[in-house]
């Protein structure tokens, strides 16, 4: 197979970095990304893409690290080199609270950030209503920057990029010989994954330039994320809800909440309030699986299932499913000289 | 009893405030008045960044360090305040760099979360092999002036632009104390060689991704005279020049192409940053701050001055602890021009 002609469905964080992965791991193969949506209209748009991790139920812990790892890897690279303000990836420090104190006092990921330590008891007198806290160093991915940067990486690597509903992976069979499926919630409807379900996420955008540090509730539902421009105030964890409108009461809990963690936020201006459903799983789904239909072989990689953890694992299971992708391309290659003999 | 104080930087501002909190309700009588050439935006303290941090060393100057963590636990009280953003008040964590290993400084505790960087963290700055993280406050100059100056009209206090020649010259109108706050200019009205100019230049950019100061230091050529990034609320400091005996204040084309490839070095990302201003000041600067009182022999009359200047390059740390000793100051000339009713004691 001279020049695979590899299809990636779905333009957010996961697709595009897929589709980068594999033009990095297949340079012969003819890569295009297919997506109703593109930045900044997508569910990634609307993530703050802060690298704090918390952990997916039912993936093994190694793995998950691993993930994590190689995507800190990857970014803390870009944000040390001269494209770091294109590629919206900068460094914030800042405090993780905890009204209780969790089990773990190094989670699995603090020896991947920056200077993880406990924080002090001066530090902590900053917020009277939390009795323990993490301070480190982690990175952020402003979107929609680092959305577009991805996207003239995968145009320097030739890759196509087209607005497309794809309703069903099978229509792809006759112009495609695989097809990597990074549609996140879209897997609902395209695949029918019953295990997939949102977990409906608002947040606010302010403009509150002086905030230059996170701080993240340990409970994970409040939080405040500096990025270049806006800071993202955040939210709520909505299981199950598909609503994309945002609610004006929670604008308001939000707002009350970050405020009692930083009162200077009395202050911002400019605030934009922004929905996303976050496609949630017990584990990622990252995954081969081969549809058939009347002798017709389809390989299909899936990438999707991320739910609070996109940014976060983006880089390590892009690169896992573009090796998925490769493993297609031999097996492909394998068949087809068999079918010479 | 009128009290006159000369300029309107951060020194002068504040101990205004501070004389006019500590004793306006004991002394009804008490008039301040601020006497100053140069108001917000054109004091020194305007084209400050605005970071809370003392030198590397006190060089056993004790007293300093005190008033350095009594500014700072000042302002970290104000945090949570309303005023806090009017202000220009807010947290900020950062890096001090080095090409070896240094002593802790005299301010790790005051700071809050001080301590060492870790290998990969100095992976991001090649070149350097030891510094420090800590988390510190920034007071921006162009916020704090306009709020100090706010507080002052509230309290009456009157505000004149003009330059005053000589303490002669507000004696002779009336004034029982003068505050002589005059930071680089002091020399105008008293020689004092040991006040010279620590001259300093900087570039404003618009960097907005930058969270954290980047400090750098070489510890041949001098206090930052070696790369800084500072970010603010609206821009990006970027500077490293530190010329003793240096009085101009003309931006200059040479210090512009050190500051901009140095920096652009230490953050290459800064190469995309637009410029949005230059600057250049004198940072007033004395082997030790000069915060003591003299009195002046003027005819029959015994003249106090207070003099408070002299911070070189740590103005905005230090100045609430000075404030507070400059009113302490006036306190003692109340007393012994029996002004303040003394509180009934013991009677031994």
């Amino acid at each position: 197979m001279a020049s695979p002609k590899v299809a990636v469905v779905g333009a957010g964080v996961i697709g595009l970095s897929t589709a980068l992965c594999i033009t990095e791991a297949c340079p012969s193969c003819s890569v295009t990304v297919l997506s109703d949506q593109f930045s900044p209209n997508t569910t990634s748009d609307v993530a703050a893409g802060m690298l704090i991790p918390h952990t997916y139920p039912d993936t093994p812990i190694h793995r998950q690290k691993q993930w994590f790892q190689e995507t800190f890897t990857y970014l803390f690279a870009i944000s040390n080199s001269a494209e770091a303000s294109e590629a919206g990836i900068h460094l914030v420090s800042g405090w993780q609270v905890f009204k209780s104190t969790p089990k773990e006092e190094f989670p699995f990921w603090s020896d991947i950030v920056l200077g993880f330590r406990p924080m002090s008891e001066a530090e902590l007198q900053k917020f009277p209503q939390h009795r323990f806290g993490q301070a480190f160093t982690t990175l952020k991915c402003d979107c929609p920057p680092y959305l577009l940067w991805l996207e003239n990486r995968l145009k320097a690597a030739g890759a196509q990029m087209y607005t497309r509903k794809v309703a069903d992976l099978w229509e792809l069979h006759s112009e495609y010989d695989i097809v990597v499926n990074c549609t996140g919630m879209g897997a609902h409807q395209l695949v029918g994954d019953k295990q997939l379900f949102p977990v409906r996420g608002q947040v606010l955008k302010v403009h509150a330039p002086w905030v230059k540090q996170f701080i993240r509730d340990g409970d994970g539902l409040t939080y405040i994320y500096p990025g270049i421009h806006k800071v993202t105030l955040g939210g709520t964890r909505e299981k199950g809800s598909w609503s994309l409108s945002p609610d004006a009461g929670t604008t308001r809990d939000i707002f009350d909440r970050c405020c009692s963690l930083e009162p200077s936020l009395q202050g911002a201006q400019d605030i934009e309030v922004k929905v996303g459903l976050r496609p949630s799983r017990q584990c990622v789904r990252v995954q081969r699986e081969v549809l058939s239909q009347g002798g017709v072989k389809l390989p299909v990689v899936h990438n999707y299932g991320h739910g609070a953890g996109g940014f976060l694992v983006h880089r390590g299971t892009a690169k896992e499913a573009a090796h998925l992708v490769e493993e297609c391309i031999s097996a492909l290659q394998g068949s087809s000289s068999r079918a010479k003999l | 009893m009128r009290v006159a104080i000369i300029g309107a930087g951060v020194i002068g501002l504040s101990s205004a405030l501070c004389i006019h909190e500590q004793f306006h309700s004991l002394l009804p009588s008490l008039e301040l008045e601020v006497y100053a050439e140069h108001f917000t935006p054109h004091t020194t303290s305007d084209g400050a960044a605005g970071l809370w941090q003392p030198y590397l060393s006190d060089h056993g100057n004790l007293q300093e360090t005190l008033w350095n963590k009594e500014t700072f636990d000042y302002l970290l009280g104000h945090l949570h305040s309303s005023a806090a953003k009017e202000m220009g008040l807010f947290l900020i964590s950062g890096y001090n760099l080095f090409t070896e290993p240094v002593p802790d400084p005299s301010w790790k505790n005051i700071v809050l979360g001080f301590r060492n960087l870790t290998p990969k963290e100095l992976e991001l700055f090649p070149g350097y092999s030891y510094g420090w993280f800590n988390t510190a406050l920034m007071l921006e100059g162009r916020s704090y002036l306009p709020w100090l100056t706010n507080r002052l009209t509230q309290r009456g206090v009157k505000f004149f632009h003009k330059k005053v020649e000589s303490f002669q010259e507000l004696f002779s109108q009336g004034v029982d104390v003068v505050l002589n706050c005059s930071g680089m200019r002091s020399g105008d009205l008293q020689p004092d060689p040991e006040l010279q100019p620590g001259r300093g230049q900087i570039i404003k950019v618009l960097a907005p991704w930058v969270k954290h100061f980047i400090i750098t230091h070489n510890l041949k050529s001098g206090i930052y005279n070696s790369p800084y990034v500072i970010p603010g609320s609206e821009f990006t400091v970027l500077g490293g020049v530190y010329q003793h005996g240096n009085w101009s204040e003309e931006n200059s084309a040479k210090d512009h192409k050190s500051i901009w490839d140095n920096c652009c070095r230490l953050l290459p990302a800064l190469q995309k940053a637009k410029i949005v201003g230059e600057w250049s000041g004198l940072r007033p600067a004395r082997p030790s701050v000069r915060l003591e009182r003299e009195s002046i022999r003027l005819g029959n009359v015994q003249a106090e001055v207070i003099h408070n200047y002299g911070h070189g390059g740590f103005g905005i740390t230090i100045h609430w602890g000075c404030a507070v000793a400059a009113a302490r100051l006036f306190g003692s000339i109340l007393q012994e021009k029996k002004q303040l009713a003394t509180r009934p004691g013991p009677r031994l």
